[in-house]
């Protein structure tokens, strides 16, 4: 009995002990699950970039596994909701109350739902015996793990204990900072990827840089290769331009609108003007005189003012400079292609030898046509020297008046000119111009005329036969006609009076020389060919007596031939042949001679003369008064002066010479039909006795005594 | 038409500005002396330029061209002066007139259209 008893006790104690190694096994196990619980948990997190579902998913699945539990799940606590992560499913509501109890428990276990919080719980779990964390991962919304049976699994199983709640805690606030962990881990791999992502852009940026740095070194050296050659191609063009400035034979310098040289300038015009200054004025450099600085200057000013179109403006600035006993001619172009000008290029031309071998020319032109002169109408061209000669000892007396010598150089001009001596009858021009602008002429100008003259003459003289003046031209018929004479018996009075008039020229001569003259004036004022007829009867005249009507004569016919006769076109217009037409005639009428130049050109405008006159207070009434008109001083019907006429000196000369001749004046004229002057002149009572040879009846009578 | 107004005691330097001008479509008027261009300007009141030379008998072309201005008529015409030579002491009164330009005898065709052409504008 006592060993009944002793093995019935110890048989308790082995339960009993076998019940506490159970326990503590169990006990055991508990903790070595959560042990390797915990130990598991990281691989969940090893992969950063899973989703939290995932995640969520695979720790479901492995306290599944572990923790021998019906349910486990992991929600996301969203305002008034919680969003189930796993397992997956729909949203379930959380109300106020629920979700103050899980702030305020953020852990706890609920064997059976007795508290109204806890059952809220329960109920939106749908877990009857559980235990639940809630956890903050850092940058998300806080999660609601729960872990345990249903309703109809719980009373199978143990209540849960604390230590659970302790462990499940645990492992909750462990996934906490694996979530945490991952996280930042993300995050860490998100800056990482974006830190080298920004090192990439910064080095293909780098590389760009290194690019563009090297494409710009590249391009500066191309550039600065390109300055050298251009330097060098500039250093040539500049040798060349330099080597034509050394050899043009022009002054090549370039001026600006002030006037101021530039330094660059050809050779030569540093040989014609010197080096100079750098910096001087144009007309300093070339020591122009007053009158071709003046024009410079009103020049430039013109150009500055930009006004006038710029070729308008260089016509003012002086073409001719003499310096140094050269003469020059100056042509003035533009810098620049379009107004304003800016500069001028000056180019200077040394004329000297090309004028002086016009003067040459003009001079020897003169002495061939005196000569000519000389051979073909000797006695004609010796009278007019002798009146030349007169008329340029009365110009240099300087003892007239500035009237008188107006009617000298005029009428001198004009018979120089008649007979070539264009040299001469141009000095006589400039003295004309230089009287009509000055009102006074120049000692020069006489000067030069009378060196002219008398050089004129020592050539004539030299190479003329001696004598010049006292030989006499005698026609082999006056010859035989005088020896006839003599033979059959003549008075000597009547021969002696006869060889005296030998002397004397027959008036068809100088009527002659004025229609050769006329001729050349017509083709000269472009009125073409015209038709002069020369009427003359056998009137011999004393030359010494009449010399001065002939002069006197050629200013009718210019007249005429200027002012009458028109151009050939405007003839035809008119009706009028296109040939002008002159008559120059001489005959004895009654005891007069009486001399006619007839034209028919447009004839004399007497509305003209009127109003003239009257605009000069004279009177005008009659014929004679206007002839009168006419014949005055500087009176001009006449708009331009040309060259030839138009002073008002040409009919007043006449009208003197005809008066000292003790003649009379008058005119004929019809408007558009033509003009006749007719001078008359007395004469000695004639007759030379009948003389018997037929030969002289033929002739009629043809010798006056005047 | 556009009238220029050409006084010239010449008649054939009339011509030669009439002949310059008449194929750019100028109306042109003729006076001898500064008495017919005035006038011609009363006459005309439409005149858009003068050519006006300098020595002419009677009132000169710079008198003609002060009087013109004094006057207060044409305060604005321009107005270019002619002549064979431009003096320093002509230029200068007559720019204080107020000419515009000044043309050298003989006169060159061409330069007569460029400079009434661009005045005239």
């Amino acid at each position: 009995m006592e060993t009944e008893i002793h093995l019935r006790e110890k048989a308790k104690l082995l339960l009993q002990r076998e019940r506490e190694l159970f326990e503590m096994r169990a006990k055991h196990e508990q903790i070595a699950v959560w042990l390797s619980l915990g130990q598991s948990l990281p691989e969940l997190f090893a992969n950063h970039d899973a989703a939290l579902a995932d995640v969520c998913d695979r720790l479901r699945r492995m306290l599944l596994a572990k923790l021998r539990l019906q349910r486990i799940m992991v929600f996301e606590i969203q305002p008034g909701a919680l969003q189930p992560l796993a397992p997956a499913g729909p949203q379930r509501s959380c109300s106020a109350e629920l979700a103050a109890l899980l702030e305020s428990q953020p852990a706890g276990m609920c064997n059976e739902p007795s508290e109204p919080g806890i059952l809220l719980l329960a109920e939106a779990l749908g877990l009857h015996r559980f235990i639940w964390s809630r956890i903050t991962p850092s940058g998300g919304a806080p999660l609601l793990m729960a872990a345990g049976f249903e309703r109809s699994k719980a009373r199978f199983q143990a209540a849960f204990v604390a230590n659970d709640v302790a462990h499940f805690v645990n492992a909750a606030q462990h996934v906490q900072s694996l979530l945490a962990n991952a996280l930042l881990v993300r995050e860490l791999q998100q800056e990482r990827d974006h830190l080298r992502r920004t090192n990439l852009a910064l080095e293909q940026r780098d590389r760009e840089l290194e690019m563009a740095t090297e494409q710009l070194r590249a391009a500066n050296e191309s550039l600065e290769r390109r300055i050298r050659e251009r330097t060098r191609e500039l250093a040539g063009k500049n040798r060349e331009l330099h080597l034509v400035l050394d050899n043009v034979d022009q002054a090549l310098m370039t001026i600006d609108l002030e006037g101021r040289l530039s330094s660059e300038r050809s050779s030569m015009a540093e040989r014609w003007f010197g080096t100079g200054r750098g910096q001087g004025s144009f007309v300093e450099y070339v020591a122009a005189d007053a009158k071709f600085a003046e024009q410079v200057g009103i020049g430039l000013e013109f150009l500055r003012d930009g006004v006038m179109p710029c070729e308008v403006c260089l016509e003012h600035l002086p073409k001719r400079l003499a310096v140094n006993q050269r003469d020059f001619e100056c042509r003035y172009l533009p810098i620049g292609e379009q107004e304003p000008v800016t500069g001028l290029l000056v180019v200077i031309d040394d004329v000297t030898e090309r004028l002086a071998r016009k003067q040459e020319e003009l001079e020897q032109g003169e002495l061939l046509a005196a000569f000519t002169a000389l051979t073909r109408d000797r006695k004609g061209f010796l009278a007019f020297f002798a009146e030349s000669e007169r008329m340029i000892a009365e110009l240099l007396r300087g003892d007239a008046d500035t009237l008188a010598y107006k009617h000298v150089l005029h009428t001198l001009k004009g018979n120089t000119s008649t007979f070539g001596l264009h040299a001469v009858a141009a000095l006589c021009h400039a003295a004309e111009t230089e009287l009509a602008t000055d009102a006074r002429l120049r000692t020069e100008t006489l000067e030069r005329l009378r060196i002219r003259w008398s050089g004129l003459a020592e050539t004539l003289k030299a190479v003329g036969s001696a004598g010049l003046q006292n030989s006499i031209e005698v026609s082999e018929a006056d010859l035989a006609r005088l020896v006839e004479c003599a033979r059959s018996g003549a008075s000597a009075k009547f021969i002696i009076s006869e060889l005296e008039c030998l002397r004397w020229e027959l008036i068809e001569r100088p009527l002659r020389r004025l229609a050769q003259h006329a001729s050349t004036i017509a083709r000269r004022l472009g009125k073409g060919e015209i038709d002069v007829h020369v009427e003359a009867d056998e009137v011999r005249l004393d030359p010494a007596r009449w010399a001065p009507l002939w002069s006197a004569l050629i200013h009718l016919v210019r007249n005429a031939l200027d002012h009458g006769i028109e151009a050939p076109e405007q003839r035809s217009n008119a009706g009028k042949s296109a040939r002008g037409w002159l008559r120059l005639a001489a005959r004895r009428v009654d005891g007069s001679l009486c001399l006619e130049i007839e034209d028919d050109g447009r004839g004399i405008d007497w509305d003209t003369v009127r109003r003239l006159c009257q605009g000069r207070g004279l009177s005008c009434s009659s014929q004679s008064d206007l002839v009168r008109a006419l014949t005055s001083p500087d009176f001009s019907t006449c708009p331009e002066v040309t060259e030839l006429s138009g002073r008002g000196v040409g009919l007043a000369a006449v009208g003197t010479v005809v008066a000292q001749l003790g003649g009379t004046l008058s005119v004929d004229t019809t408007v558009s039909n033509g003009t006749r002057w007719q001078l008359t002149f007395p004469m000695d009572a004639p007759v030379a006795a009948a003389v018997a040879s037929s030969e002289l009846n033929s002739r009629a009578l043809g010798t006056f005594r005047v | 038409m556009k009238k220029v107004l050409v006084v010239d005691d010449s008649l054939t330097v009339r011509s030669e500005v009439a002949e310059a001008l008449k194929p750019l479509g100028f109306d042109v008027l003729h006076a001898a002396n500064a008495n017919e261009a005035f006038a011609c300007l009363a006459q005309h009141r439409d005149v858009s330029l003068v050519v006006l030379d300098v020595n002419m008998p009677g009132m000169s072309g710079i008198e003609a061209l002060e009087q013109m201005r004094r006057e207060g008529a044409y305060p604005t015409l321009p107005v270019v002066m002619l002549t064979t030579e431009a003096e320093r002491s002509l230029v200068d009164r007559a720019k204080k007139a107020g000419a515009k330009g000044w043309l050298l005898k003989p006169v060159k065709p061409q330069l007569i259209s460029s400079t009434v052409t661009r005045l005239v504008r």
